[in-house]
């Protein structure tokens, strides 16, 4: 997000055209303004709409009853029949008028105005109220026949007024709608869009470089700050790779070099002196070659071990046969050196990657054929709890276990020993992986490596 | 033996290209995965050498369509990814071995052999029940070896390192393929575990008077010469 963005000024507008939640609240408003107008609509139909539509009605019935009867019926006939309903009617001003004289008229007006229209076109016309000496206004038109004129008129201004009241308060409701859900709209969206920008300020920051920037959460634990949390946790885990890789660059190149430069020399030797370049010299090269090349794979490896990225393929079988092989393999090591290798192995079944574990195993007990001198005695011991590898070399002193583990620690300083220390940091990768944990102690004398499975 | 070699680094390929013609393989170059798709499709070979990543076309896309195509001459990968997904990626797309680089050349030349026999081993072995060779005779049902009809005592995984060697005569096999054989796992121990093995088995041999010797080739691994 750039600089005027978070502008204060802008950040309405900012707020009205992008973001999400916006767009979902101006549906969300639509969608309710519809649902509104037509709760009116209907509201409007079944209650005023109910009443005009009587009131049209009665109105249109008795205008086509008198229409056909006032032209059908002889003046005096119809006067009378009629009489009493132009006297008494209610809902409608029903006047008949045969003459101009004052007694020439029954009905509820005194005499039909003039400028009344022809049915059926309506028109509306006031008329004064002796009693209550005020104006009404009344809607209707006049049926011309040859015995007189018949009035039909009715008071709509109630009905007028209802309608009015009624948009009145429609468009007032409809606005209010509008304006509550623009305005929770507009302030949900602010609050989603201030959350957003601490998690694009925060991954602005990583960008950069700041491995450290953290996404702050409060104690609401609300969807966004289970996102936040996620998100935190991801950084983590990618400061701590970030991390390892650095170090393991280092590590590299501090342990490759000294080899390197070995070779360097070499090289440069022959390239002086190319009378001394035979078949040793390039073949012991070659060797060191290897060895950086063998240090370099299992830097890797270990990397990719530590961090669960090498596939673990679990499968039950017997630890005691697995080390059976792996005293197989070592066994001539330790001839060499005039050990003796005593096993004491019961029946144990887990569940493990075989070549991982064999190679951890291989691992430690190559280490004790190592280190532990000639004419020691190595004991591997398997039960349900445990698997014990002791020695009794010379051990390790107390202050330099720790050490033991660590990536390329080796207790021997002057790098005169074959290996490159990553062996037990390897071991301890694998043994980790499979659940369980590893330890050494002091076998008095001499080292005891303790598995427990 | 025609070899096509799929390599986009010009030394390495050039190196290759010389090493096997030395060693009798008629060499035919690709600088990329086109052309080396092209040349496979077009002309009949023994063995493909294949770099992983090329340019214009993928290695491992060469090699889907060269199968998709029906086509089943042996491919050994070359590649610098090391890690068990990319080897099984490689091996699942029909390549028949995977090598890392940076390798030693006896290695690819050992490798390369394997996999140009390969069907003849196959065949032989399935029927033998002996392997015999000079004075010496492997019994492989009984787990016996004789030498000048006597019998010598030997461990298990003795038995099937010699028998390892004698299937793969005049072949030179790596202390991994070696390892990988005999005790079935798979991890390189990178240190001279397998030499003391070895060297034990040649002392057992040699005082029973055998004349059947495994040599050792430098910086590779081993062979026995018929």
């Amino acid at each position: 997000m750039s600089a005027p963005d978070r502008d204060s000024s802008s950040g309405f507008l900012k707020t009205f055209q992008a973001n999400s939640v916006w767009r979902l609240t101006s549906i969300y408003i639509l969608i309710t303004t519809v649902l509104v107008a037509l709760v009116m609509l209907a509201v409007y139909y079944f209650s005023v709409g109910q009443v005009v539509r009587a009131q049209e009605r009665s109105f249109s019935e008795t205008f086509l009853k008198h229409q056909l009867l006032s032209k059908q019926l002889p003046a005096d006939e119809y006067k009378l029949q009629f009489t009493p309903e132009f006297q008494l009617s209610n809902t409608l001003s029903l006047t008949f008028q045969w003459g101009d004289a004052s007694d020439q008229v029954i009905g509820r007006l005194s005499r039909i105005p003039s400028g009344v229209t022809e049915c059926p076109i309506v028109s509306r016309f006031p008329i004064y109220h002796a009693r209550y000496s005020d104006i009404e206004i009344l809607t209707g038109c006049k049926i011309s026949a040859d015995s007189g004129e018949v009035l039909i008129a009715q008071n709509r201004q109630q009905l007028t007024r209802w309608k009015s009241l009624f948009v009145k308060s429609s468009v007032l409701t409809l606005l209010g709608t509008l304006l509550l859900g623009g305005l929770s709209g507009w302030w949900f969206s602010r609050r989603v869009v201030r959350k957003v920008t601490l998690f694009n300020e925060t991954v602005d920051q990583v960008e950069q470089g700041d491995m450290t920037a953290r996404i702050p959460v409060t104690e609401r634990g609300d969807e966004f700050d289970q996102m936040a949390e996620r998100t935190n946790r991801m950084l983590s885990q990618l400061e701590d790779t970030f991390e390892t890789i650095r170090g393991t660059t280092d590590a590299i190149a501090h342990d490759l070099r000294t080899p390197l430069n070995r070779m360097r020399i070499q090289l440069e030797r022959m390239v002086t002196h190319p009378e001394e370049m035979d078949v040793e010299r390039t073949g012991s090269l070659l060797a060191e070659l290897d060895g950086v090349l063998a240090t370099f794979n299992s830097m890797l490896e270990l990397t990719r071990l530590e961090h669960g990225l090498v596939p673990v393929a679990c499968e039950s079988l017997n630890l005691r046969s697995l080390i059976e092989d792996v005293i197989e393999l070592v066994e001539p090591l330790a001839s060499e050196h005039d050990q003796q290798l005593i096993s004491d192995l019961s029946d144990v079944e887990k569940e493990v990657d075989r070549n991982l574990m064999f190679r951890a195993i291989y691992n430690l007990l190559e280490n004790a054929v190592k280190y532990s001198g000639d004419e020691s005695q190595i004991q591997v011991h398997l039960d349900e709890h445990c698997l014990v590898i002791s020695d009794t070399g010379s051990g390790i002193p107390e202050d330099q276990v720790d050490l033991a583990f660590q990536r390329l620690g080796r207790l021997d300083s002057s790098r005169t020993q074959q290996g490159y220390g990553l062996g037990l940091s390897i071991v301890k990768a694998v043994i980790e992986q499979h659940g369980m944990s590893i330890h050494l102690e002091d076998n008095q004398p001499g080292l005891k490596v303790v598995v427990t499975l | 033996m025609k070899i096509l070699i799929v390599e986009d680094d010009r030394t390495t390929r050039d190196f290759l290209q010389q090493a096997l013609t030395e060693q009798g393989y008629s060499v035919e170059v690709a600088a990329d995965g086109q052309d080396g798709l092209f040349q496979a499709l077009e002309l009949q070979f023994d063995l493909i050498l294949l770099d992983r990543m090329l340019p214009k076309m993928d290695g491992l896309t060469v090699l889907q369509t060269l199968r998709s195509n029906g086509n089943g001459v042996p491919v050994l990968i070359l590649s610098a990814l090391d890690s068990v997904d990319e080897r099984v990626k490689g091996l699942k797309q029909g390549g028949d071995d995977y090598l890392v680089k940076p390798f030693a050349l006896a290695e690819l030349l050992a490798r390369i052999e394997i996999l140009l026999r390969r069907n003849d081993t196959v065949s032989a072995t399935q029927q033998t029940t002996e392997l015999i060779e000079r004075n010496l005779k492997l019994d492989l049902l009984a787990h016996k070896l004789f030498v000048a009809s006597e019998e010598v005592e030997l461990q298990p995984k003795e038995f099937k390192l010699l028998k390892y060697l004698l299937e793969h005569i005049d072949q030179v096999v790596t202390r991994t393929m070696l390892f990988e054989a005999v005790w079935d796992y798979q991890f390189d121990p990178q240190t001279n575990v397998i030499d003391v093995h070895v060297a034990r088995l040649r002392k057992k041999l040699a005082a029973k008077g055998c004349l059947v010797e495994i040599e050792t080739v430098r910086g590779v691994g081993y062979r026995v010469c018929s």
